[in-house]
């Protein structure tokens, strides 16, 4: 950024005038109108649980704001996808290693989360079946159908191989469709359009 | 790629994972951002708008049980060749070598080898559920691992896993092996869990017990206003409440760093159950701040620098009511947890993945 005297400072201050905190902050708002959803929904899958999933992605971005601007912007959403994924396997993680027994919680955390994607039955159902899929099953279904990744760009991601990758979205699809076509009273097979 | 998902479970699998970018939403996230002045004075926290929804989101997260967050940053996932350090020094004796690293570690876990790869100690837990079939998960790579050491393996197709205690050279990636494995005996003890008295109200118990005050504000519709009115306080620290106690509605308590009877006076218009209101020396946001130092740290794969140590963090639990962290590490220098209580302004207690040898 060129702020500096001599004939070209009108136009450095005219042309750089951008702050780049306030770069990085449109940056990061504007990633969450275009991605906060497919973030959640990556949390969520593999977390199994939508306000774990929610709150692991509003983590990722606040991250990223506070982090400051990025070297390279366009790393931006990969930098986001892996705080996901990595915040995602801790919560899972420290589920596994200390699943304490809490007390009954008041009001409306105490509820039964009514979310407004499980009212749904089709995705109740779906969230019932990927329930019962390994964790890598259900990171590389949501990396691959819910972000539409290639299995190298899932890979990458999720730092495993491609063929890995490739398996692991084949074995967990069937077993989703497996699991949901056990519990369906009506046909599957025809698209719902 | 042969997709056997039919397409509406496909749209369904979209619906369920579906979210709306919501201002709720994007505020939770600047107020989040904006909370990273660890062990400032509460006093000189600006008692922005949108702060109470921090507190609110940190109050929620204990309340259903999710009190911690902790991550994995994956740095193990993929296996990695030993380095020139492990192909080199087998006759390393020493407990613990540079920047206080284990150079003769011991860890204690399950080791896993399947199809996707070689010998490792799980770390990431991959089957929380009731899938059947093998488990999966990753960690640190073992080099010279040889299942012929053991007899109390299990196999099932490609996968081959059992429970053990490892003994072995690490040279910051991986270990390499030097010792018949062992059973898993001899585990450090876990942190203690402070079981079900932790919620206990911290206020000593009124003459006559614990009781309903006005049973017209006692029910489910007012302790959300009681949370309501909790959230919009800077000063949060926590709700929560103890069920065991048998008065309707249990004993709510509620922590503020200060302005205790105000408090009080202002959540017993609110709320006409059982109430404790009581202090603690930090918010839920200055927590939550100290927590997230870790989380930066661990989601970049860098060492977290405190004093003159670097330590290997790879996630945090935080303790809302305790209002301390543990930390998770890789593994833990000497004067870990001084270092990181010192930087973080928190208790702060390491749980290590590998140990040194003794």
């Amino acid at each position: 950024m060129s702020t500096d005297g001599g004939a070209g400072a009108w136009v450095g201050v005219m042309m750089d005038v951008v702050d780049p905190e306030a770069a990085h902050r449109d940056l990061v708002e504007s990633l969450f109108q275009t991605s906060y959803g497919e973030l959640v929904g990556l949390a969520t899958v593999v977390t199994g649980d939508r306000q774990v999933g929610e709150d692991v992605a509003q983590d990722a971005f606040a991250g990223l704001l506070r982090r400051g601007p990025l070297a390279d912007p366009d790393a931006a959403v990969g930098y986001l996808r892996r705080a996901v994924v990595n915040q995602a396997r801790g919560r899972i993680r420290r589920r596994a290693v200390a699943d304490r027994p809490r007390p009954s919680p008041p009001g409306p955390a105490a509820a039964p989360v009514e979310d407004a994607a499980l009212a749904d039955d089709d995705a109740r159902a779906v969230a019932d079946a990927l329930a019962l899929l390994p964790v890598r099953q259900r990171e590389c279904i949501a990396a691959c159908t819910l972000l539409g990744l290639t299995h190298t760009e899932a890979a990458r991601l999720l730092g495993v191989s491609a063929g890995a990758v490739k398996t692991h979205v084949h074995r967990g699809t069937r077993r989703l469709a497996t699991l949901l076509a056990d519990r369906d009273p009506r046909p599957t097979g025809g698209d719902p359009s | 790629m042969t997709d056997p998902l039919d397409p509406r479970w496909r749209d369904a699998l979209r619906r369920h994972a579906d979210a709306e970018p919501t201002p709720e939403a994007w505020a939770v996230i600047t107020d989040r951002a904006a909370d990273d002045d660890v062990g400032s004075d509460p006093a000189a926290t600006p008692p922005g708008r949108r702060r109470w929804v921090l507190a609110t989101a940190a109050a929620i997260v204990v309340l259903v049980g999710l009190a911690a967050l902790a991550v994995t940053t994956g740095s193990g996932d993929e296996p990695v060749d030993a380095g020139p350090a492990a192909d080199e020094d087998e006759t390393t004796t020493t407990t613990v070598g540079p920047d206080g690293l284990p150079a003769e570690a011991q860890v204690w876990g399950r080791v896993l080898e399947d199809a996707d790869h070689g010998p490792e100690l799980c770390r990431e837990t991959g089957d929380l559920s009731a899938h059947v079939g093998p488990p999966t998960c990753r960690g640190i790579p073992l080099v010279d691992w040889d299942w012929a050491d053991v007899d109390d393996d299990h196999v099932d197709g490609e996968a081959r896993w059992g429970e053990y205690h490892v003994v072995g050279i690490y040279d910051g990636e991986t270990i390499r092996v030097t010792e018949p494995p062992g059973p898993p005996d001899g585990r450090p003890a876990a942190p203690l869990d402070p079981g079900p008295e932790r919620y206990r109200p911290p206020c000593p118990e009124p003459p006559g017990g614990w009781a309903v005050i006005d049973p017209e504000r006692a029910g489910i519709d007012d302790r959300e206003a009681l949370q309501f009115a909790a959230r919009k306080q800077p000063d949060l620290g926590l709700v929560w409440v103890d069920e065991s106690i048998p008065v309707a509605g249990g004993v709510m308590t509620v922590t503020f760093t200060g302005d205790l009877e105000r408090h009080r006076t202002e959540l017993a218009a609110v709320w006409g159950g059982a109430l404790c209101v009581a202090e603690v020396p930090h918010s839920a946001a200055e927590l939550r701040a100290a927590e997230d130092v870790v989380l930066q740290a661990a989601n970049a794969d860098t060492p977290l620098h405190a004093g003159d140590l670097s330590i290997p963090v790879t996630g945090v639990m935080r303790e809302d009511i305790e209002q301390s962290l543990l930390v998770y590490a890789t593994w833990a220098p000497p004067g870990a947890e001084e270092a990181l209580t010192e930087l973080l302004g928190f208790p702060v207690t390491v749980s290590p993945e590998i140990h040194p040898v003794d």
